[in-house]
This record gives structure tokens, sequence and C-alpha cells, in this order.
């Protein structure tokens, strides 16, 4: 998270507290002990990214600059994207499915 | 209420660009997964390498929406080569390809857009939504893995 503003070559800014703060949250939340643990990004935006993969499946969550998590699921049953809150699929059982912890 | 569809700024020049135009694209190394490489051990690239600028950037790079840059590889090779993209970086960055064809399978434009010392800059965009979404940058992610031009050294070797 301590990535310099022009990280990726393209300008993109530095990653913002309020994101940091949220992900960390975020990730309190949804992992216990035994969790995979996702590959940690940063966004274009100043946000930070969470990734899950399988060649199968992928879950991804881009937590905003400002803190608003968005969700991406793919798998054998299709797609969803959307806001992450309560309407969502559940985060935890996603990603069992996917890393089978 | 019906919700007018996005309306994207950016045109998408299909009689400029030609669908089997190669357009470049440089890889920051966190994006690269190397626990998961093809055949010949070249990595997969993550979607989040092909997300658009944020709006506030785009907005300081004078763009009317939110889009990514990438480099028209003819217009490279007129001038330079493809390595010369990747020279102000690191080495472990990487440089990969999709065509202007492969992007439009996935609804997004390609736009000419040179800018000061890079007359083979272009942008491209979701014509569908004002910032590009993670479906969408998967797939061009895909492609982009079957379509290496500068693969950097492997980090655990």
């Amino acid at each position: 998270m301590h990535l310099p503003a022009g990280w990726d070559s393209y300008g993109a800014p530095a990653v913002k507290r309020e994101a940091a703060d949220r992900t960390l949250q975020l990730l309190i939340n949804v992992l216990d002990e035994w969790s995979a643990l996702p590959d940690l990004l940063a966004t274009s935006d100043g946000g930070v990214l969470l990734e899950w993969f399988t060649p199968d499946q992928e879950l991804r969550i881009d937590v905003s600059a400002n803190g608003v998590p968005t969700m991406f699921y793919r798998g054998s049953g299709g797609t969803w994207e959307g806001d992450l809150d309560e309407g969502s699929p559940d985060v935890r059982e996603l990603i069992f499915r996917i890393t089978g912890s | 209420m019906a919700v007018e569809p996005y309306q994207s700024p950016f045109i998408d020049e299909v009689d400029v660009i030609l669908d089997d135009e190669w357009l470049l694209r440089r890889i920051y190394p966190g994006f690269l997964d190397w626990e998961r490489c093809d055949a010949d051990g070249r990595p997969r690239v993550k979607g989040g390498a092909f997300q658009d600028y944020g709006e506030e950037q785009a907005e300081n790079l004078g763009y009317e929406a939110p889009a990514m840059s990438v480099a028209i590889r003819c217009l490279v090779d007129a001038v330079t080569n493809p390595s010369q993209l990747l020279a102000a970086f690191g080495p472990a960055y990487g440089l990969v390809a999709i065509t202007a064809g492969e992007a439009r399978v996935l609804n997004q434009g390609v736009m000419w857009r040179p800018v000061e010392g890079e007359p083979w800059h272009a942008v491209v965009f979701d014509k569908a939504v004002r910032r590009r979404k993670p479906a969408a940058q998967s797939g061009l992610a895909l492609a982009a893995t079957q379509r290496w031009v500068i693969v950097p050294p492997d980090p655990r070797a």
C-alpha cells in the first residue's frame, strides 16, 4: 500500500488512506484464519483491488479511493457484478468455492 | 423512468484503426501472475492491468471521460521500437498487445489521441459504461496473455 504516485507507469495516484482502511476492515470481516489470502493490488484511481483467482473462477473486490467496495465474480454459473452490500453473494462462500479454504 | 443509454464522448475510429491493428500496453509487475504461466513460461496478465484512468486523472489529462492509454504498434514501429516504451521504467515491467478487434468484441472503442512525444498514443474506452468494469478488464487481459511482446524476467529465477 506504499506504492508511490505513478506506480503503474501511467500516472496512477497512490492508494488513499480511506481505501486502505476500508480494505483492512473488509478483510477482517470476510477472512478467518484458514482463508486463502487474496492478491492485494492498487487501482488506477487510488483504491485497492483484491483478487482470488483460478482459471475457472475469479473473485475481485475493488475498494474505491473513497472506500466504497464493488464486487465481480466469474464462475461456472456465470458472472455477478455490483456493489458489495447485503444484497451481494456471500463473499466467504465464494472464497471457499474458489480456493477450497 | 427509462434511463438513457450511455453515450461515450470518444469515437471508435473503426476506419482509421482497423481490427487487426496491434495496441501495446505496459504492464506493472504487480499485475503479472507468475504462479500461472503458459507453456512458454510467460505469466498470466491480471485484469487490473486494463483499468481506465480514474476520473480525476482523466480530467487532468484533458479526456472527456475515463479511458486507458495504449500505443498503436505500427506508429511505434515507424519511429522507434516497442522496447522504448519500457525504457523509462524498471526491467520488471512487461509489454503486451491486444488487437483493436479483440477490444471491440468486448464492446470497447479505440481512438487515436497523440500526445507530445508520443505520436502513437491512443485510448481504449468502454462504449457501454463510463469506466471499464472488471469483466471487460478480464477479457482484455485474457487476450493480452496470448500476445506477449516483451516478457520481463521471472522474479522467482
